[in-house]
């Protein structure tokens, strides 16, 4: 900043006065300085360095030699990379989708109950599943997904679908780990969103849902043209945070699939965990975490443009 | 005629919603009274708690956990304290000074929202490694008091809300910056604090990776990373004892959840409404 300042020479006594004011408020950079430093250091180096790096062969070693755009070159031709995107939509399309309709349409739910003490009490309920560690809550699904006796062979045993000695390894199975992944979480009424969309539909005020009333309008209608364009903000949040989240999410193949069986479940960015942490190839997998920088840059501010657009 | 075809709506509507509750709490409920069932049990009566509890898998558990849970609460404190106190620093900056530059650098912090946790993730083990940090609680600690930018966003437009005038008596009582900031702006912020204190201390909670590749020694480890790292792998397949290891792990967020359960639900929901 103020070598800056010292550059403007043609303008003596604005710079003398900027100076003098900088001085004035030297307390306040004093408070900003730890802040500032975590930025700069935490903050702006690690994602500068990181697409600069995805230019180099950089090994965990530490071992670094300037290659291009040969990183690159080598991704657009890995049939793991290359593959990992199409398991990526599949598995981040539909729970977007569910992240965004499901809780929305729980907290209608709640909104209708007129029982001021079990409305209450349901929102404590659905935020219980929060209260452990969320590494455990996936742990729990996977014991529900267990082969021989979990909760979901048990329920398909009784009604039918599966045979009393059928065994489906849903983890563990190609064809059926991706709606496995999908699945876990249901009902997926829980959770801060149910009570984030709840607040917004409290926020909208009572008359205006009178007048709707007394215009004959019913239910639907009334959620169609009332409550869902007064959600726009919490829509629009939780679509963006849902894109950028899921797009770079492989939190599910650490705990539970190791990107397997075979490679069924590698997303783009467990592919660059595996092969940074387990491979030592640090440049290669800057040059993953590089392009998935630029796909997200890419679909979120198209997502920006389209719903400015809209509203 | 209308009454009793609200009532019976309601009752429908009651009911809908309990199922959908059940079916998601169903799970968790049967961790719990797993957690107590001994091996044999369990095989047999999965589906419904019993008596008589087996106290005994929570004492098998706990040497193995209690380390975990500790270290995490120690990383919990000293990274919440220092976010609080580094965040609400530059907030009260960036809400109450004036001086050059300062929506230059407010919105240079904020980009960093931007920034996805992919690209940096690379680059920033390998600084802490160039520092020799990884292996320490340095580098469980430090990621705190950086990564929530946001906080300073929102403790900005709480600062923002308190009226002028109290600081303004202040100052002109001869009181220095820091004193006006420390005796009267945070005590007078205790809430929004107080919310940002327990987002600060599920996330310490709740994150497993990056313990999982900068921590080797099973000494130093948090209880997320330790349970699905060392514990998983010697437990995992005695569903009682590691439900009991996964019920003990829960417990500090439960009393959190119990005792600032105002706090908490809005440190969970306030992100949204205020972006």
């Amino acid at each position: 900043m103020s070598e800056l300042v010292v550059k403007g020479k043609e303008n003596k006594s604005s710079v003398k006065k900027l100076g003098s004011e900088i001085w004035k408020a030297r307390n306040a950079y004093f408070f900003l300085l730890p802040m500032l430093v975590g930025v700069i250091m935490f903050g702006y180096y690690p994602p500068l360095m990181g697409l600069y790096r995805s230019l180099f062969d950089w090994r965990l070693s530490g071992r670094m030699e300037f290659v291009g755009f040969n990183n690159f070159k080598n991704l657009f031709q890995d049939i793991t990379f290359l593959n990992s995107f199409p398991v990526m939509l599949k598995l981040f399309v539909p729970s977007l989708i569910i992240g965004i309709t499901v809780p929305f349409i729980m907290s209608e739910l709640l909104f209708a109950v007129k029982n001021l003490k079990l409305k209450s009490i349901y929102r404590i309920l659905i935020l219980l599943p929060m209260i452990t560690p969320g590494v455990v809550g996936t742990l729990i699904w996977k014991y529900i997904y267990n082969p021989q006796d979990g909760i979901v062979t048990a329920i398909l045993r009784l009604v039918g679908l599966m045979g009393k000695e059928q065994v489906i390894d849903w983890l563990h199975n190609p064809k059926t780990v991706i709606p496995a992944i999908i699945f876990m979480g249901f009902p997926w009424v829980g959770g801060s969103s149910v009570l984030i969309y709840l607040s917004g539909l409290i926020g909208i005020g009572n008359e205006i849902f009178e007048s709707a009333k007394l215009d004959g309008a019913n239910t639907i209608k009334r959620i169609w043209h009332i409550d869902i364009p007064s959600l726009i903000g919490q829509f629009r949040y939780f679509l963006i945070f849902g894109i950028i989240g899921g797009l770079q999410n492989f939190g599910v193949q650490v705990v539970l699939t190791h990107g397997g069986p075979g490679y069924s479940t590698y997303v783009p960015a467990y592919y660059m965990y595996t092969v940074s942490f387990t491979g030592g190839m640090m440049g290669y997998g800057c040059a993953i975490g590089t392009v998935l920088f630029v796909l997200i840059f890419i679909v979120s501010v198209f997502t920006f443009r389209y719903l400015k657009e809209r509203s | 005629m209308k009454s009793k075809d609200s009532t019976i709506y309601q009752i429908l509507l009651n009911t809908i919603i309990i199922i959908l509750l059940f079916t998601l709490i169903y799970p968790l409920f049967m961790a719990v009274w797993c957690s107590f069932k001994s091996e044999l049990g369990f095989m047999y009566t999965r589906w419904y708690p019993t008596i008589p509890l087996r106290i005994g898998n929570y004492s098998t558990v706990f040497p193995k956990i209690w380390r975990y849970i500790v270290n995490t609460i120690f990383v919990a404190v000293v990274g919440t304290t220092g976010m609080l106190l580094i965040s609400s620093a530059s907030a009260y900056t960036f809400a109450r000074l004036k001086f050059p530059g300062k929506e230059f650098i407010f919105m240079s912090f904020m980009a960093l929202m931007m920034v996805p946790g992919v690209l940096t993730l690379i680059p920033n083990y390998m600084l802490y490694k160039s520092f020799g940090l990884l292996d320490s609680y340095w580098a469980l600690i430090l990621p705190s008091f950086i990564a929530p930018v946001g906080s300073v966003f929102l403790l900005r437009s709480f600062f923002r809300s308190i009226p002028e005038e109290i600081f303004e008596s202040a100052r002109m009582d001869g009181a220095k910056e820091f004193t006006v900031f420390l005796k009267i702006c945070l005590p007078l912020s205790v809430p929004i604090l107080a919310t940002l204190c327990i987002m600060s201390v599920n996330g310490t909670w709740n994150s497993y990776f990056w313990p999982m590749i900068t921590i080797r020694n099973n000494d130093l480890l948090t209880i997320s990373a330790g349970l699905i790292t060392r514990f998983q792998s010697e437990y995992g397949t005695n569903y009682p004892l590691s439900f009991s290891g996964y019920m003990l792990a829960s417990i500090p967020l439960l009393l959190i959840f119990i005792f600032a359960n105002q706090y908490y639900i809005e440190g969970i929901t306030s992100a949204a409404i205020k972006i």
